[in-house]
């Protein structure tokens, strides 16, 4: 039989990084400031997880300034989006097996 | 596994809805947004009706225009406070990106709308403004509904359409009485009742 956590991805097992995805799977772009506040997380630890998730070609930093205060949007790639969603099927299958 | 399965889909949900929607809109704020439209035509039909015996009086658009004006700005200052008390209670920001979302979508025709019937006044065409209203406001609800609670699509269409209505019958008062006043109450009542 096949091993059912094998289709999960690893980069989404922590809850952090699975939050940002979701997040930037509906909304087209979204701000470090705004990501912050929707995942209730600290400026390091929400730092540290993006860095995670756009080495892995999942989305797409913009750095921008209004006036001289940074201003950094994320978007989702094609990547991330087609790994989330195949992530969100391997959940969907393994709660299917456990009813 | 950190997590079981089921709670990490429905943490996933949660933060898509959130991210997405704002459903913090109360349903006071359309009722009260309706009373305030249903007072404003009350007193249109009254100032129509004083112009009728006496009609060298005051000019009569401007008596309208005032208290369209009025209106417009008691039904926005009451329907956002009902809102925001309702944020404050939940403790989340009032302005974050999807209030940011609703807030320009539905701006956007508002506005237009507002410059296209200053511009009809301008140009001394009072007779489509009440349709102008309800069209434009129609589509800024249409507009902002992708982004909020469902009963709002309905209630922009709704507006669209008594717009036509009153288009091409010219029943001017009567279908603002409709939109502004009974179809906002009727929206803000479904919003309260089918909360959880």
């Amino acid at each position: 039989m096949k091993n059912p956590i094998e289709k999960l991805n690893k980069v989404f097992e922590s809850r952090i990084r699975l939050g940002v995805m979701s997040v930037l799977v509906v909304n087209e772009e979204m701000n470090f400031k705004d990501l912050r506040q929707l995942l209730e997380v600290t400026d390091g630890n929400l730092a540290t997880h993006l860095n995670v998730l756009e080495e892995n070609g999942f989305l797409r930093v913009h750095k921008g300034f209004i006036g001289r205060k940074t201003h950094t949007t994320y978007r989702i790639t094609p990547e991330g989006e087609r790994a989330f969603r195949s992530h969100l099927a391997a959940l969907e299958h393994m709660i299917r097996k456990l009813e | 596994m950190e997590n079981k399965p089921s709670e990490t889909l429905s943490d996933i949900r949660r933060l898509m809805e959130r991210s997405s929607r704002f459903s913090l809109l109360s349903g006071y704020s359309l009722i009260a947004a309706g009373i305030c439209g249903l007072a404003g035509v009350w007193q249109a039909h009254r100032e129509v009706m004083q112009w009728r015996m006496h009609p060298g009086g005051e000019h009569l658009a401007d008596r309208l225009i005032l208290t369209g004006s009025l209106t417009l700005v008691a039904a926005l200052a009451l329907g956002y406070a009902f809102t925001w008390g309702k944020v404050r209670r939940q403790q989340v920001p009032l302005w974050d990106a999807v209030v940011r979302k609703v807030s320009i979508h539905f701006a956007i025709p508002l506005f237009t709308g507002g410059v296209f019937v200053v511009g009809m006044i301008y140009w001394g065409q009072y007779q489509f403004i009440a349709t102008a209203c309800l069209v434009f406001y129609g589509l800024a609800l249409v507009n902002a509904s992708h982004f909020t609670v469902r009963p709002i699509r309905m209630l922009g269409l709704m507006q669209l359409l008594l717009g036509f209505i009153c288009l091409f019958t010219g029943y001017n008062l009567i279908c603002l009485m409709l939109g502004f006043g009974i179809m906002n109450i009727l929206a803000g009542w479904l919003i309260q009742v089918k909360k959880p």
